[in-house]
């Protein structure tokens, strides 16, 4: 039997950094939400909830112009002196919200949009579960693996 | 005698061994009855046995003393831990030998060892005996819980169920040959009566069994046990002490609470019997026919799929938490559609019966639970899968260990691969990427008939199969329309084909990304088109207007302009009088030099240019030699002027050329990409001109002072007369077009100035950020 754990798995000397991860539904609860270990868990609670506002006003921002269908990297929502905090809209309404440490050499925004991408990808995978009831908590393991290797730090 | 040192569960075990065979109580075994029997129990081939008596030293004793029969009981561990049998292997292997009792020694046991209270007559020696590989910590949790038996002789098998178990848990593979199915299915449920009745190796008794004999205590942790044991009740006949598990199978009555119960019992007691020796992963074929019968009652045909929702329906009758179920959707979507192929049925299928059976879930699928193809010769690829099944049986498990391993290692390692790929594909060029690994799965591909290493999601499978190596697994033959699939992936399916087969979804995705460097490969391999990829166009088409080029490294930097320099430094050389800098390497141009040195060498006052020229024209590589060599040449000719004409023209060309220094000298300043343009526009002009003119005295050569050589012209053009004039005149042109180049050239670098000191604010901003600010 393989149980190769998935710590295992190396990383390469790039690893995004991303400090904490949450999604969010479209009625604004999240989904799932974590941290690096070592962080104030609260404080990134807080950061994630604060930036709800600004998604919610870039989203009404371009609601107006385009019935956009498609998703939405929102970029940069908004800088503070230790993180940055990034956000990408799916297409249901649901929110991604990446929080990366601002002393970490600045990311390409390709690099930003490629971590959106995934956990976009595990998203549906998840969703894609038939034993997943969308507006549950999100407790795949599959899931937790790809967020971790998004947070895991070289 | 070699020193042997026994741990304690060995002590126990080879003393109650010894006791055992020693029925005489003369503590010296004659080889006979008792000894060989289990000689012969421990089912290895003959001669190793021969080989073993050898090296214990009871051929030469003509006896088994206690001593020489441990060390045989050491040899025989050891050679069923599939090491080569020699003496020194003694002090590496630990585990305790197994050996199939015959009903006959069983009893004897019994009598020997008194009574335990283990559920079937067998007890724990049986299970002892026959050790499946245990998979995982369940086991010795179940053994914790069957140790609380108060009899201390059980206890100690019990002990040494479990240290064999732990021990045995690493080197799974190579234990199960030693257990290797001895007994045809018997078809009936009475058989599964006592192994001791039958001579066979009791290993694993259906879960329920136990949990009868035993309550809750045994069960593996999670399940919801008791109510499998209704649910299964077609085999719960006895307590047949059965420790293993070793196979999944035995459980797999467990799973589904279809219907006709007690008619698959015999089923499935046939395929827990065959697939007793075999990885607890592997689905052997009587498991896979009577998935493949559940499989059609869902979905009639075989190579349809199975939706979600029916599948959900299905496994949900199996009573696991919904959580397991979960993660078992996870591992056996291979293809992540949100339906099940047969394939994947059957993995999870399987996968149910493993967990039901105490089996912990692994975070992946294992390689042999990797669905194939379906599209591509379903029929064929069940053959191959039951005849790896029946070679694997019988085929050595080291092989299988080795392969797997292997596998599962290439499957580790594509799946780094797969994210350092995704991670590459963002920054560079991923074809570079795929090609790297490619290399990196072949290796592992041929010598496992059983499971491809890759985990392919890929629309077009079968191009994929056709291209790949498998000879039992392959990818998921997704029908394209389950896929969301989106343009831009449709596009990349066909790329993805010529990809080699075990092509991870990064290939997928770096084919994509070659496209449009947007589509993010997911860390499973998914390179499932995604209905995002309408972004990823507008993305592309954002990124569309290239990037601007990096800011090229000075423009005087030699490196990577280094052809068109050489040339002209080529050209310089010709006939040239180099500068005083003569042939200096080219060396990067330190971006401070045009601030810190402030030559003096201003030729004539003229001052087009700042000092940064000055400095630079002094310090610079090779590059500047030819411009220098030709303000010389131009500033001489200030001074001479009779060869106005020829001056006009190389003044006209020094003063191109001197355009190109300032240029260069400036865009070294700078270090701007726009002024990369001009220098080579400038260079191309120079290098157009002829050359011949470069010999010229390079002392003076300054930009000013070509510039003011520009300047002094008019006083020659003054001084010429009749026929000069047309050469005034044309010089006069050239003047003015340099001017104008001149001009532009000014406002050019005030841009790059503009530029500059933008960039600085920014820098100096960030540099704010990154100070560590006194609050929060």
């Amino acid at each position: 039997m393989f149980n190769v754990a998935t710590g295992g798995r190396r990383r390469r000397a790039f690893c995004t950094m991303a400090v904490c991860v949450a999604v969010i539904t479209k009625e604004n609860y999240p989904l799932y939400i974590s941290n690096v270990p070592a962080a104030n868990e609260l404080k990134f609670h807080y950061t994630v909830h604060t930036s709800l506002d600004v998604v919610e006003e870039k989203l009404s921002a371009v609601g107006k112009t385009t019935s956009d269908l498609r998703e939405l990297y929102l970029g940069l929502l908004y800088p503070t002196e230790d993180y940055k905090v990034y956000g990408y809209v799916a297409n249901t309404k649901v929110k991604f919200v990446i929080v990366i440490d601002s002393s970490n050499t600045s990311f390409r925004d390709n690099e930003i949009r490629s971590m959106f991408r995934k956990l976009h990808t595990a998203y549906t995978d998840v969703m894609c579960n038939p034993f997943y009831t969308p507006g549950d908590p999100i407790q795949s393991k599959t899931f937790d693996d790809v967020i971790s290797s998004m947070m895991q730090v070289c | 005698m070699e020193g042997l040192t026994l741990n304690e569960a060995e002590q126990k075990c080879y003393a109650e061994l010894f006791a055992f065979c020693d029925v005489e109580s003369t503590k010296k075994l004659a080889a006979g009855s008792k000894v060989a029997e289990l000689f012969r129990a421990a089912q290895l081939p003959n001669d190793v046995l021969m080989q073993i008596t050898d090296l214990c030293g009871a051929k030469r004793l003509g006896y088994f003393g206690r001593s020489q029969f441990y060390i045989a009981l050491k040899l025989i561990a050891v050679a069923q831990a599939g090491l080569p049998v020699r003496l020194e292997s003694i002090g590496t292997v630990h585990e305790l030998p197994r050996f199939n009792i015959a009903p006959s020694e069983v009893e004897s046991w019994h009598a020997v060892q008194g009574h335990y209270e283990h559920e079937g007559p067998l007890g724990p020696y049986g299970s002892a005996a026959v050790l499946p590989p245990p998979p995982g910590r369940v086991y010795n949790k179940k053994l914790h819980n069957a140790q609380e038996l108060p009899s201390a002789v059980p206890a100690t098998t019990q002990r040494i169920l479990e240290k064999q178990m732990s021990s045995k848990s690493p080197p799974q593979e190579q234990t199960s040959p030693t257990v290797s199915p001895q007994h045809t299915p018997p078809c009936s449920p009475t058989g599964w009566h006592p192994a001791a009745e039958r001579g066979q190796p009791v290993s694993w008794k259906p879960f329920t069994e136990r949990s009868m004999g035993h309550g809750e205590g045994n069960w593996p942790v999670g399940s919801t046990t008791p109510q499998q044991d209704n649910w299964v009740s077609f085999t719960n006949t006895r307590g047949v002490a059965d420790v293993d598990d070793g196979s999944a199978p035995p459980a797999h009555h467990v799973t589904v609470q279809s219907d006709q119960t007690p008619a698959r019992a015999a089923t499935k007691e046939a395929q827990q019997r065959m697939s007793y020796s075999d990885d607890p992963w592997r689905i052997t074929e009587e498991q896979r026919d009577y998935y493949i019968n559940q499989f059609k009652t869902i979905q009639h045909d075989l190579a349809g799929l199975i939706p979600g929702s029916a599948a959900k329906e299905f496994f949900t009758k199996s009573k696991l938490p919904i959580m397991e179920l979960s993660h078992i959707w996870e591992l056996s979507d291979f293809d992540q559609d949100g339906a099940l192929t047969l394939d994947e049925f059957c993995a999870a299928f399987h996968l149910v019966v493993a967990r039901k059976n105490g089996y912990d879930l692994p975070e992946r699928l294992p390689e042999t639970l990797i669905p194939k193809l379906i599209d591509i010769d379903d029929n064929d690829k069940d053959v191959s899968e039951q005849h790896s099944d029946t070679t694997f049986a019988s085929s050595p498990v080291e092989t299988v260990a080795n392969k797997s391993p292997s596998i599962s290692q290439s499957w580790v390692d594509l799946q780094q691969n797969s994210e350092q790929w995704e991670t590459f594909s963002d920054r560079s060029s991923s074809c570079q990427t795929l090609t790297r690994f490619d290399t990196n799965i072949t290796p592992a591909d041929p010598e496992t008939a059983i499971v491809h290493p890759v985990a392919i999601r890929m629309t077009p499978s079968k191009i994929h199969l056709r291209d790949m190596d498998l000879t039992g697994s392959g990818q998921e033959a997704t029908p394209p329309a389950k896929l969301p699939s989106a343009p831009l992936a449709a596009d990349e399916a066909t790329t993805p084909a010529k990809f080699a087969s075990a092509k991870n979804n990064d290939g997928f995705h770096s084919s994509e990304s070659a496209h449009s460097s947007d589509v993010d490969p997911s860390s499973n391999g998914s390179s499932r088109p995604r209905s995002f990829s309408g972004t990823s166009g507008e993305d592309s088409k954002r990124m569309a207007p290239p990037p601007p080029p990096p800011p090229r490294p000075h423009q005087t930097h030699s490196r990577s302009s280094s052809l068109d320099l050489n040339k002209a430094f080529a050209a310089a050389q010709q006939g040239q009088t180099l500068s005083g800098a003569s042939a200096p390497p080219p060396a990067v141009p330190p971006r401070p030099h045009p601030h810190v040195l402030q030559s003096s060498k201003s030729v004539d006052g003229a001052d087009l240019t700042p000092d940064p020229v000055n400095p630079l024209l002094s310090s610079q590589p090779p590059p500047e030699q030819p411009n220098f060599a030709d303000f010389t040449h131009f500033t001489a000719l200030q001074f001479f002027p009779e060869a106005e004409r020829e001056a006009a023209a190389k003044e006209a060309r020094v003063a191109a050329q001197n355009d190109k220094h300032v240029m260069k000298v400036e865009g070294q300043v700078d270090e701007q990409n726009t002024s990369s343009k001009k220098p080579s526009r400038q260079r191309m002009k120079s290098e157009e001109e002829p050359r011949a003119e470069v010999s010229v005295p390079e002392e003076h050569f300054k930009k000013t002072g070509g510039i003011a050589a520009l300047g002094n012209t008019q006083p020659a053009l003054q001084r010429s007369a009749g026929k000069e004039k047309k050469a005034i005149q044309a010089s006069i042109r050239k003047n003015k077009e340099t001017n104008t180049v001149l001009a532009r050239l000014n406002t050019e670098l005030n841009q790059q100035l503009k530029d500059l000191l933008e960039e600085r604010i920014a820098l100096e901003v960030q540099l704010e950020q990154l100070r560590p600010f006194s609050h929060s």
